[in-house]
């Protein structure tokens, strides 16, 4: 770990929302592979000060090894995301190919919802509600 | 946007996918002991496939990996699992490693482990994907799909 | 008493899944549970009379001291013969009273796990297995009010309820938490033995328990889902709303009131007054009553108030004149009930106004009615009258003209105890109008089981020494004091009998001149009807909360996508850092970094910085791509060639595979919608987050990596030198198996999203 490092995987991060934060399918999977940047950065940062590679040949020093469970992870993970990224891609491809376009559009459903006003009902003093109970 | 496969460039990308291949195969089968694996070995193998497609097109893809991708990603998962049950027959646990090791003529001793197995299982699944997302993806776009 | 719970519990089940088979003899079936209560009443009775609890443990965690505890005392005892009498009486009844409904099974499955969870109420020793029982008890009760669930009426009755009951059940946690808490134990023996002391805090504890026992025995204010509920079908309300489950509030007052007094000086003052309110509103509201069940429905919330003053005051002598009442209101009322509901079921109508002559047509059920109806207004020689001559004295004793408030509420009592009768069974124009027109004749269980209450509350009336012992006993348990009072069948020429025998006269007067009390009600009624009532502030809070979400959902979902991952981003940005910052920040420990990683750094900020101000899609993916080759570069800085390698092949690919897609789509973005500063304001508060965060969590490690073990063991136990290819493919394979088996599940959906389509358009162009 180092100061420059977390630096620049804070930075990422942030550009990373800066762009998802946005319409176009597109952004969001540039915005999205930045932040698993940051992300992988991040955990292996975690993992220490670094040290020489984890390959325990003849005249490495185990203990000066950098951790390799974190390189384990991140290396699962930077696989994992190219496999997320593809889809995302492919979605962005059936979104533009079907609409003309690949921006998330407002969900109408949650629209009318947010719309939606539930009448206030006042009760009727006159009304007794006990004669309706069959 | 028609292209017609580039001879040239072609030819090129089918003479490096020998040596290419060769590269991957040797990530794979070294990573147990140094820097590669099956991930490794596999995106190398992934990177011909998107050479080819540059060079031309998804019909110079079936020419030079003539496997369909879900052929692959079945096969790599199937080995994958088998090495894993391999040692639960042999009397471990799932998936718990264990090696041979056999002295060749030429070569020299050979120590074959067992996660190598499972290893080549995961190098077909990431190959298998490659060439699935190339193929899916690189079709030709007809004039009016192409925005401007 | 567990396998008096199991029994219920299996029962329940057993009738629920057999229930096309049993159609309504599921009730029969399922009177086998209350059935078993009373055996074990019967077998374990004497002893717990004689003052030895019986206690049970039953283990179901108990290394995380999570144990059943049952505790069944003498004061428990009398609920449970409640329980166990009604609940076999009414569930014979219902066996005749419903049709062959396909529903009826769930309906009789839901009573006898009703009736479980009562028995576990009554006789759980821990405090939050009793709220288990509780809120158990009011499911059942929201399931069995909304059994006609095709009637607006009843859903909402049955919400109602739910929410009144329900809301009072999560105050009742609350305090049953901080009692609990402030105790240091749970065990409700314990805690009675040893009771917290009073303070503020306690206070509020006591008060949210009294909010709980207000809400679930129907006291004022919360009185009013009572008669709603009546919206259930006529065995349901016999059972839970007039026998046994309004009477759990009771019950909890009783058994806890030791201990409030202890801590709360104005527990007992609050208990008085919301009871009388309660008796003496319930008993106006049943004189403008029309319909039978709901006249019975207001009658049980007086009486419920008048239970739950002289259970919950604390005092024994009124605790005393309490059981015996609630002893005789049991009988009396569910027997009025059920009385209700064969009317019902064959006239058609439960309307006063609307039934006439059925004193003829429906003799055996007249003259039940007329036993009920006496004990309920106290008439001499029943049980209702000596247990109300117990409960006046245990008032006259306390002095205070409490007896003159109760003794109003009887006068309300005998007019509306008459209104019953008369609306009921009486002709109300003698010769002009023609008797009610009735079904076929009642069939037996209709008739008998109300019999049988009316006649156990006939024979307790003329030999009060058949229960006097049991009601000495439970007194005696829950308050370690001597005998309190007594129950006789004449008591004398004491102060009581005077009070008794005013508000009975003042009631048979008030009822000759019927017609006087209607306009004087009927004045009142419409004047009050002016003034907040509990009903019109349920429906006004119900529709205010749904006004709030409204606007609250309105504000939040709003449709749009960068809002909503703005709100989860700051929410997952802010709870959290306010945790982590409380401790301070301080990275005085980490390196600044060499050189190599500030080039690369640069690199990387530079690529992601241009990345901001990009228009063209192309160009955008190039610099992600730089921005990976930088992070592959750190990799390798920090000691990870895996990682590099396959973070340089990845980065390949990804570009590739955008190449790939942005043939399709347009050059250039279009210009973002979304406000620029929003998305400054987040995306800076995310970065700070990561920064600090990461200060605060790489400067706090404390113990060694689990991964020196990996080390260690990759070259003896793997045969591998790279550990990091060791953990992947052997010590964690696992893991790998399930990622690659993502990998191609992920394949599969690009391929299935992409191709269709595509094939689609190039067929038909």
């Amino acid at each position: 770990m180092s100061l420059i490092s977390l630096a620049v995987a804070a930075i990422l991060f942030g550009v990373g929302t800066y762009l998802i934060l946005q319409r176009a399918l597109s952004r969001i999977i540039i915005g999205l592979g930045l932040v698993s940047h940051g992300a992988n950065l991040l955990i292996v940062l975690g993992g220490g000060f670094g040290g020489v590679p984890p390959i325990l040949s003849d005249g490495v020093d185990p203990a000066a090894v950098a951790d390799p469970l974190p390189q384990a992870m991140v290396l699962t993970a930077i696989v994992i995301t190219f496999g997320v990224t593809a889809l995302l891609l492919a979605l962005a491809l059936r979104s533009y190919l079907l609409t003309g376009t690949d921006e998330v559009e407002d969900d109408p459903e949650d629209r009318r919802v947010a719309r939606e006003v539930h009448p206030v009902v006042e009760p009727d003093p006159d009304e007794d509600m006990h004669e309706v109970v069959a | 946007m028609n292209r017609r496969p580039s001879p040239i460039l072609e030819h090129g990308v089918v003479s490096a996918a020998g040596p290419m291949l060769v590269f991957s195969i040797y990530l794979l089968a070294a990573g147990h002991n140094q820097p590669g694996g099956g991930f490794a070995g596999g995106l190398v193998a992934g990177v011909i496939v998107v050479l080819a497609w540059a060079a031309g097109g998804p019909d110079t893809v079936r020419r030079i990996i003539p496997v369909r991708s879900s052929v692959l990603l079945g096969l790599g998962l199937v080995v994958a699992t088998l090495t894993g049950f391999i040692s639960l027959v042999v009397g471990g646990g799932f998936l718990e490693s264990g090696y041979v090791e056999r002295t060749l003529p030429l070569i020299g001793t050979v120590k074959v482990v067992s996660p190598l197995g499972f290893d080549i299982g995961v190098y077909l699944v990431v190959v298998g994907m490659s060439l699935g997302l190339v193929r899916a993806l690189g079709g030709e776009p007809t004039e009016e799909e192409v925005g401007s | 008493m567990f396998l008096v719970l199991l029994i219920h519990a299996a029962l329940a089940l057993g009738v629920v899944a057999a229930r096309s088979r049993l159609g309504r003899s599921s009730f029969a079936v399922g009177a086998f549970g209350p059935l078993s209560l009373l055996v074990w009443l019967i077998t374990n009775g004497r002893s717990i009379a004689d003052g030895i609890p019986h206690r049970e443990t039953i283990g179901w965690v108990p290394s995380l001291d999570l144990v059943l505890d049952l505790r069944v005392d003498a004061y428990a005892l009398v609920f449970l013969y409640v329980i166990a009498v009604a609940g076999i009486c009414i569930l014979l009844y219902a066996a005749r009273y419903f049709g062959s409904d396909p529903k009826v099974g769930t309906f009789a499955g839901t009573m006898v796990l009703f009736g479980g969870a009562m028995v576990g109420l009554v006789a759980a020793d821990h405090l939050l297995a009793m709220f288990l029982f509780w809120e158990l008890t009011t499911i059942t009760s929201y399931l069995l009010i909304g059994y006609s669930d095709q009637q607006e009426s009843a859903r909402s009755a049955a919400l109602h309820a739910a929410m009144v009951t329900g809301g009072g059940g999560l105050a009742l946690l609350a305090g049953m938490v901080m009692i609990g808490t402030e105790s240091g134990t749970f065990t409700i023996s314990e805690i009675l033995a040893n009771p917290p002391s009073g303070s503020a805090k306690m206070g509020i504890a006591w008060a949210l328990v009294l909010i709980g026992a207000v809400t679930k025995s129907a006291q004022f204010p919360f009185h009013g889902w009572l008669p709603g509920a009546m919206a259930a079908p006529t065995p349901a309300s016999a059972y839970l709303h007039s026998a046994t489950m309004v009477k759990a509030g009771i019950f909890l007052v009783g058994r806890l009131a030791p201990a409030a007094l202890m801590a709360a000086t104005w527990w007992q003052p609050t208990v008085l007054s919301i009871g009388f309110v309660t008796m003496i509103i319930g008993g106006w509201q049943a004189l403008r009553q029309n319909d039978l069940k709901l006249l019975l429905a207001y009658g049980t919330v007086s009486q419920l108030g008048f239970l739950f003053l002289l259970v919950g005051s604390g005092e024994a002598k009124l605790l005393y004149g309490g059981l015996a009442l609630l002893v005789a209101h049991a009988l009396f009322k569910a027997t009025l009930f059920m009385v209700v509901g064969t009317i019902d079921h064959e006239a058609g109508t439960r309307d006063l106004r609307r039934l006439s002559g059925l004193r003829t047509s429906l003799p055996a059920v007249f003259w039940v009615a007329v036993l009920a109806a006496a004990s309920m207004a106290a008439l001499p020689l029943t049980f209702g009258f000596v247990a109300k001559e117990a409960a006046f004295d245990g008032l006259v004793k306390s002095g205070g003209g409490l007896v003159a408030l109760a003794s109003f509420a009887s006068i309300l009592t005998v007019v509306y105890t008459g209104r019953f009768l008369i609306g009921a069974f009486g002709r109300h124009h003698p010769g002009h109008e023609p008797a009610t027109p009735l079904g076929p004749a009642p069939r037996n269980a209709l008739v008998w089981a109300p019999i049988v209450l009316a006649a156990a509350a006939a024979v307790l009336g003329l030999v009060p020494g058949l229960v006097a012992p049991a009601i000495d006993a439970a007194v005696v348990a829950s308050r370690a004091t001597a005998k309190a009072g007594k129950l006789v069948l004449w008591p004398g020429l004491v102060p009581a009998l005077g009070w008794s025998m005013v508000s009975l006269v003042i009631g048979s007067v008030l009822l000759w001149q019927n017609a006087l009390v209607q306009r004087a009600t009927d004045i009142v009624g419409s004047a009050s009807r002016r003034l907040p009532s509990a009903d019109g502030a349920f429906r006004r809070s119900v529709a205010g909360l749904l006004s709030f979400a409204d606007r609250s959902s309105g504000l939040i979902q709003s449709g749009s996508l960068p809002r909503y991952i703005a709100i989860i981003l700051l929410v997952a940005v802010f709870v959290p850092a306010t945790a982590l910052f409380r401790g301070g920040i301080s990275g005085g420990s980490m390196p600044v970094g060499g050189l190599l990683e500030a080039i690369l750094g640069l690199l990387i900020v530079g690529a992601a910085a241009t990345l901001l101000f990009t228009t063209r899609r192309f160009a955008a993916v190039l610099l992600l791509g730089g921005v990976g080759y930088g992070v592959a570069g750190l990799f390798a800085v920090f000691g990870g060639p895996d990682l590099s390698l396959t973070q340089l092949l990845v980065e390949t690919l990804v570009v590739a595979l955008f190449a790939l897609v942005l043939r399709y789509l347009p050059a250039t973005f279009t210009p973002a919608r979304f406000e620029r500063t929003m998305r400054l304001v987040v995306a800076v508060a995310v970065a700070a987050f990561v920064f600090l965060g990461g200060l605060v969590a790489f400067s706090s490690r404390q113990a060694a990596p689990v991964s020196d073990r990996y080390v260690e063991l990759s070259v003896p136990e793997a045969q591998g030198a790279n550990v990091v290819n060791v953990i992947l493919v052997d010590f964690r394979g696992f893991d790998t198996l399930g990622e690659i088996t993502v990998l191609a599940i992920a394949t599969l959906g690009v391929s299935g999203l992409v191709l269709p389509i595509v094939r689609s358009r190039r067929e038909s162009p």
